[in-house]
């Protein structure tokens, strides 16, 4: 492989004890497990490790859409699962100078973790406002005296408590945010001013992966799930409320479509109001904005305020698990289509769950580039490989190989 | 005498070589002094030498034993004033044994003759300073950075960035020929009975940034001395309008590494803090990632900060970067458990200070360059425990 696209180190926390070991990662692991859910699977095995948050191949690179890194953990009842971490955040992890970021055993405080410039401290959570999901992101924000922290965090509220990024739904279905909440983890803080060189043919190949995948106009959430086929009709009810959009790290498509719900849509000036709207930034919100009532929009809002899954949000008092079994069997074909394209779920009914999606989910999280992005708008991402010498044949065997840990899952 | 040397790696491997030709160095980071001292530290560290000493304060005690003492850029008033009666007593004494004295921009016009208070402690050679009057231009740009008032005239620079020098003497360290070097408000000179001109200002770059216009400029520099020595022979002052030492100017910095070799004075005496252990740095590796990242934060919104010279944002940023880059890789320091402890504590200050958003940028900025100054010396200190390795030296090629 030509070039340099990790920092070749993670870091293992002692949630029990608080020790901090921060650890070389050879070129032999990488070379096995090169990002994303393969690395992830493969630290946890070799450090007895709970769960792992890592990195993927080209995470925070050039390559369009290079957004995303994983969260995997080990749940004794379904087996290891596997969710995505995109926005800013996902980057942030390559940039805070760790490929990956190890948690072992549970802490008997509640504490979060900070971690920025290869360094990473346990610090105590009392002083952090969890009232919600925004009051939490802004004092740990204002705790490190810097906007640009990006925050993993989860709600109070809720059978199962999705993971959220920064202030906004990370499109978290497997409950991540239940699982640091177990841990009693109450927040990951990332910040990291690494860099990294780029070779001249990879620069030149990520331009023209860019340009040709620009050709297509896309913007908001809605658009991608007409791209999935949706009916146009229900999307209208967004869209009359969309302020802007917003795309994730170095992505050519501004997917997240920022709903006001508290002031007018075509307010151009910063809004006075506090809160004045929400990121609408995973189809699963898309899909209760749509299917829901009259006072539907301000439910999703309070959701994402309060870390709610939508579904929940939308169902209230049923558990996620209950009403995905209840209401599969009428999701329209739109949203099936959506998530067998890129947002494979070991936590959707088995028939429905592919293995040819739950392939190209692993594989592009390993790559370290948006799902959507390969899923929807089926990008190819063979020339960047090819343009770094490497081999993307046997990159996408060790996709397949890990993807069946998954699917293998009880 | 030095053999025909032409790059920075075949200067490090000569001094490699005969490590016996390195003298000690102390370099002046106290009141006064902007970040340019930390340029100093880079170059010599990039020329492999080793024997360097970070001081806030130049007294007899700190320039005994030394070979050669450094003082850069940063406010000629506030330096003199720093390091007053008892500084420029010491400084005096250790050129008058044999010392070699480098000074560059406010460094070079600290040792020029004048009859303001303080700077008339330092009346060591007489070159006029050509860039004064009474009556100077309207700049066309940062005007803040043009004119300081200097008694009933100014001080006035009227370019800033690169620009070229002819070296016009052949000294045993450096030969005839036209090299740049940056300037950020340094002298131009004058020449007297009581100087040798060693380089003269000769003409601009497209990295010359004219403050007024071009024609003015060239009036006062083209032709006029960028680097001066005392005329005596056995006073090693040397004086220096353009920054040497700025490791961007690898030419230049050739200049500064063989006046080092060939006239820092030879000593056995022992700088070295002895029986130190490692300690352990984790925590202060922390806060200063903690200070970086609010500092990279809040700097944005930060105006440029006058006090008798004008400060911007980003001198916070360069010291702050430049103790990270330091420590960010290292467990350990050499360093007394008394430094770490004060470095500690100014890094904790600094950084509530940043958070609260009491931001007193003179005192920020102090503290800063107080921990650069440990910083630096735990990181060349660890330099000298380190084998030489001439295998690798080789390999860096010549």
């Amino acid at each position: 492989m030509k070039g340099r696209f990790f920092n070749e180190r993670y870091v293992v926390v002692n949630l029990e004890n608080g020790e901090i070991d921060e650890r070389e990662l050879s070129s032999e692991v990488l070379e096995k497990a090169p990002g994303g859910p393969l690395l992830a699977l493969h630290l946890l095995e070799d450090t007895g490790g709970t769960a792992a948050f890592a990195a993927g191949l080209f995470t925070g690179t050039f390559v369009p859409a290079s957004c995303a890194s994983t969260l995997v953990w080990l749940n004794e009842a379904t087996g290891p699962v596997v969710t995505h971490l995109l926005w800013h955040t996902g980057a942030e992890l390559k940039y805070s100078g760790f490929d990956a970021v190890v948690l072992k055993g549970k802490s008997s405080e509640r504490v979060y973790l900070w971690i920025h410039d290869g360094i990473c401290e346990v610090l105590p959570a009392s002083a952090l406002n969890t009232e919600s999901v925004w009051t939490l992101v802004d004092s740990v924000r204002g705790e490190h005296a810097d906007e640009n922290i990006q925050v993993i965090s989860y709600g109070k509220e809720g059978g199962l408590k999705p993971l959220m990024v920064d202030y906004w739904y990370s499109g978290d279905i497997c409950g991540a945010g239940d699982m640091l909440d177990n841990l009693n983890v109450q927040a990951v803080a990332l910040r990291g001013m690494e860099s990294f060189e780029a070779d001249e043919d990879f620069f030149s190949a990520c331009v023209e992966l860019r340009r040709s995948a620009v050709s297509e106009e896309c913007k908001g959430m809605g658009r991608v799930l007409e791209l999935s086929g949706a009916d146009t009709g229900p999307l209208e009810k967004i869209k009359e409320r969309v302020h802007r959009y917003s795309a994730c790290f170095n992505c050519p498509y501004p997917c997240q479509s920022f709903l006001m719900v508290k002031d007018e849509p075509s307010r151009l000036k910063e809004s006075e109001i506090d809160e004045p709207g929400f990121l609408l930034s995973d189809p699963f919100q898309t899909l209760a904005l749509v299917t829901g009532g009259s006072d539907v929009i301000e439910t999703m809002w309070n959701a994402v305020r309060t870390g709610t899954h939508p579904l929940e949000a939308l169902y209230h008092g049923k558990e996620l698990s209950t009403v995905v079994e209840e209401i599969w069997q009428d999701v329209p074909g739109w949203f099936k289509n959506f998530v067998k394209k890129c947002r494979a779920s070991l936590t959707l009914p088995p028939g429905d769950c592919l293995e040819d999606a739950v392939k190209r989910y692993v594989f592009s999280l390993s790559a370290g580039v948006c799902p959507i992005f390969t899923g929807v708008f089926s990008v190819n991402l063979s020339p960047v490989f090819g343009s770094i010498k490497y081999d993307y044949g046997a990159f996408e065997e060790q996709v397949h190989s890990t993807a069946k840990v998954f699917l293998d899952a009880p | 005498m030095l053999p025909e040397i032409k790059s920075r790696a075949a200067l490090r491997r000569f001094i490699h070589t005969f490590p016996e030709e390195e003298s000690w160095v102390v370099v002046y980071t106290g009141e006064g002094t902007s970040h340019s001292w930390l340029w100093v530290g880079e170059t010599l560290e990039a020329l492999g030498w080793k024997r360097v000493v970070f001081s806030a304060s130049l007294t007899f005690d700190v320039l005994s034993g030394a070979g050669a003492c450094v003082v850069s850029g940063g406010d000629t008033f506030a330096i003199a004033e720093s390091l007053g009666h008892e500084g420029a007593t010491a400084l005096r004494s250790f050129i008058r044994s044999g010392g070699l004295y480098i000074g560059t921009c406010a460094g070079g016009y600290l040792v020029l003759r004048s009859s303001k208070e303080p700077l008339n402690l330092f009346n060591f050679i007489r070159a006029p300073i050509a860039n004064l009057r009474e009556v100077i231009p309207e700049p066309v740009r940062m005007k803040e950075k043009f004119a300081q008032p200097y008694g009933c005239r100014y001080v006035f620079h009227p370019v800033r960035g690169e620009i070229e020098i002819h070296v016009v003497k052949n000294f045993p360290f450096v030969s005839k020929g036209i090299i740049t070097a940056p300037i950020y408000g340094g002298p131009v000179m004058e020449e007297t009975e009581e100087v040798e001109v060693i380089a003269r200002y000769c003409g601009f770059t497209d990295k010359t940034e004219f403050l007024v216009d071009r024609e003015f400029a060239d009036e006062i520099y083209t032709g006029r001395a960028a680097a001066v020595r005392a005329a005596h022979k056995d006073l090693k002052i040397y004086a220096f309008g353009p920054h040497i030492e700025h490791p961007e100017y690898e030419e230049a910095n050739l200049i500064l590494g063989k006046l080092l070799v060939c006239e820092g004075k030879r000593t056995e005496a022992e700088k070295e803090v002895s029986h130190v252990d490692a300690l352990d740095i984790h925590k202060i590796r922390a806060l200063a990632s903690n200070l970086r990242i609010a500092l990279e934060s809040k700097t944005r919104r930060l105006e440029g900060w006058k006090g008798s010279k004008y400060l911007m944002a980003y001198h916070f940023l360069t010291f702050v970067n430049a103790i990270w880059d330091k420590v960010r890789r290292k467990r350990n320091a050499i360093a007394l458990p008394e430094e770490v402890e004060e470095v500690r504590t100014l890094l904790e200050e600094s950084l509530s200070h940043v958070k609260s958003g009491e931001l007193e940028a003179g005192t920020l900025l102090s503290s800063l360059n107080s921990c650069a100054s440990h910083v630096f010396n735990w990181h060349f200190r660890a330099m000298r425990t380190e084998k030489r390795d001439l295998s690798s030296e080789n390999a860096a090629g010549i």
